[in-house]
């Protein structure tokens, strides 16, 4: 062990490249706003989409242009790395930029004559930013100081998903790529589908883990300290005090930007998991949680905007490490580009499971029984994938190999 | 008073100060927490994976007089539990005894601090997985009592791959 202090002592300074590039991840929920001024600059309605064309075209775009980033800091430096108030410091502002971006666009909406499909190509545009409140929430809500947990309630309070505090980090990450999870998805499983067992199975989980917490404090569940009820009364006083201030309109353009904003979320569980499967040990429990269990993305325009959210294999093993320090391990199962353009895939079935099929039972080394199945897709999955078994298995080998 | 460590996230429970928010008062003992609940920071490991690091689970002696002495094997030789031979004891001593099974289902992940002094602790700097000597590896194939020095230099972390170079003394870091 003595070689590595040796090693410590010579160790070339570290140079994060990424260090100022993750302002990307603070300003991107501004852009909605951009999208405002642009349309009213112009006189171009269009433009109120511009997050949409942003995320589901743009990124994946340069996502293919820019490609992988596999840089890891070294561990010698992620102790400093991880106390360097900076990179916390990033998270703290994306939270009122997300305030931002709702507050001016409902005031837009309110003040402004606008067209039906103008205030709908804003209130998705707003979704999506607002979407990723709940990824500013993600990396908040991980850290152990009370301050930074009240700032992730306070921000997932924006897109009306408070619970999601309890629920991911109690919740999903201790059962996931487990049949009890509801945010990993089944293979065959399409989206659409997922999310009708997803959005009500994570607010059951949350509930019901807070009720125990409360009744162990010997509280009710309807108590102020309910860490769910918290942010809800957030929610539902910006909400009101929104329909006050900016009239009927609200009952639409609000509704339409959080059901979108939770679609967003949706979209990532659904991406994160798909078909992984953890073992159960002889004594009945499951593996631990390790980088393999999820799917990994290393695409670097979408990880600047995004927090380092893709990295979510050595998240998900390691949940309390901070984005910037987030690692890529060698042989992860990695999706073929980053969230952006994997979200757009999940949209259109037939496309992500050309696509993500094969990796899954590549990921298995074709072992159907490691795999998480759509009970209805099961018969399908075994002809299809026992028929050719040699073919697949060698294509198998050649792609772990290279 | 004892203290039990997350192997992941480093999170400490402190049977004194106990964990107000997720309802365990002070001079809650470990014991009586419930088995499937999980680390309040990282939730991806429960309590059966913590460890011991500072006083043991024989310490809660809650009174000499008409005591119940379990043999537990909740550690991995012989520690006894004392607990007063109250209704709540009995509980405790039930509770106990079950766990004692289950733990010897699967590897107790709890040293013992009385005797095997000499035993060490290892961690893997790059995910925090612990080596425990007086517990091997049974899955590596390393029985309960092979000294760190013993296993072979090109054998890898069992969680990231890191290498055996990656390890460090685990006591050390507690200090």
């Amino acid at each position: 062990m003595n070689g590595k202090n040796s090693v410590l002592d010579s160790a070339p300074e570290y140079v994060d490249k990424k260090k100022y590039f993750w302002i990307l991840s603070t300003f991107w929920p501004a852009t909605p706003m951009i999208g405002i001024w642009l349309a009213n600059e112009t006189g171009w309605g269009i433009f109120y989409g511009l997050v949409l064309a942003v995320w589901y075209g743009v990124l994946p775009l340069l996502d293919a242009m820019f490609g992988e980033d596999f840089n890891n800091p070294p561990e010698e430096v992620v102790e400093k790395l991880e106390k360097e108030r900076y990179y916390r410091v990033l998270t703290y502002l994306t939270v009122p930029m997300h305030y931002a971006a709702l507050i001016v666009s409902a005031w837009w909406v309110g003040t402004q004559s606008m067209s039906w499909f103008e205030i709908g190509a804003l209130a998705l545009s707003l979704g999506i930013v607002n979407g990723l409140a709940l990824n500013t929430g993600h990396e908040l809500g991980h850290k152990k100081e009370a301050f930074d947990r009240w700032m992730a309630k306070i921000v997932l309070a924006v897109v009306g998903y408070g619970h999601f505090f309890i629920e991911h980090n109690k919740g999903h990450h201790r059962d996931v790529a487990t049949p009890m999870d509801p945010a990993t998805s089944r293979m065959g499983e399409n989206i659409y589908k997922f999310s009708t067992r997803e959005i009500p199975g994570a607010f059951r989980r949350a509930w019901g883990l807070e009720e125990q917490r409360l009744s162990r404090r010997g509280q009710s569940v309807w108590s102020f300290d309910n860490e769910i009820l918290q942010p809800m009364v957030i929610t539902v006083v910006l909400y009101t005090l929104l329909l006050a201030f900016f009239g009927p309109k609200m009952l639409v353009f609000l509704p339409i930007q959080m059901a979108f904003g939770w679609w967003q979320l949706t979209s990532a569980n659904y991406i994160e998991h798909y078909g992984l499967l953890r073992e159960k040990m002889a004594d009945g429990r499951y593996e631990h949680q390790k980088p393999h269990h999820s799917w990994n993305s290393n695409h670097i325009v979408s990880n600047l905007v995004l927090f380092h959210l893709q990295r979510h294999s050595d998240h998900h093993a390691h949940p309390t490490r901070s984005y910037q320090s987030l690692r890529d391990f060698p042989g992860l199962p990695a999706l073929p580009t980053g969230y952006p353009g994997a979200f757009l895939m999940a949209m259109i079935p037939q496309w992500f499971r050309s696509v993500m099929d094969p990796k899954v039972v590549n990921w298995a080394n074709g072992d159907l029984s490691k795999i998480q199945i759509e009970d209805s897709m099961r018969a399908e999955y075994i002809k299809k994938f026992t028929h050719n078994v040699g073919a697949d298995d060698k294509r198998g080998a050649t792609a772990v190999a290279s | 008073m004892a203290r039990y460590q997350c192997p992941d996230c480093q999170y400490v429970y402190d049977e004194s100060k106990g964990e107000e928010h997720e309802g365990f008062a002070p001079n809650t003992p470990w014991i009586v927490i419930p088995e499937d609940w999980c680390c309040p920071d990282c939730a991806v490991r429960d309590k059966l994976d913590f460890v011991l690091i500072e006083g043991s689970t024989g310490e809660k002696n809650i009174s000499s007089n008409n005591t119940l002495s379990v043999s537990a094997k909740v550690s991995s030789s012989d520690v006894n539990t004392e607990i007063s031979n109250t209704t709540m004891g009995a509980e405790i001593a039930l509770d106990v005894a079950t766990e004692g099974q289950h733990l010897n289902g699967h590897k107790p992940r709890v040293t013992n601090s009385q005797s095997g002094a000499a035993f060490l602790k290892w961690i893997c700097i790059t995910c925090g997985h612990i080596y425990d000597e007086a517990l091997g590896d049974e899955v590596e194939g390393f029985a309960p009592g092979t000294r760190f020095e013993d296993i072979p230099n090109d054998w890898c972390c069992p969680d990231c791959g890191a290498t055996k170079e990656d390890y460090v003394l685990y006591q050390e870091k507690l200090g």
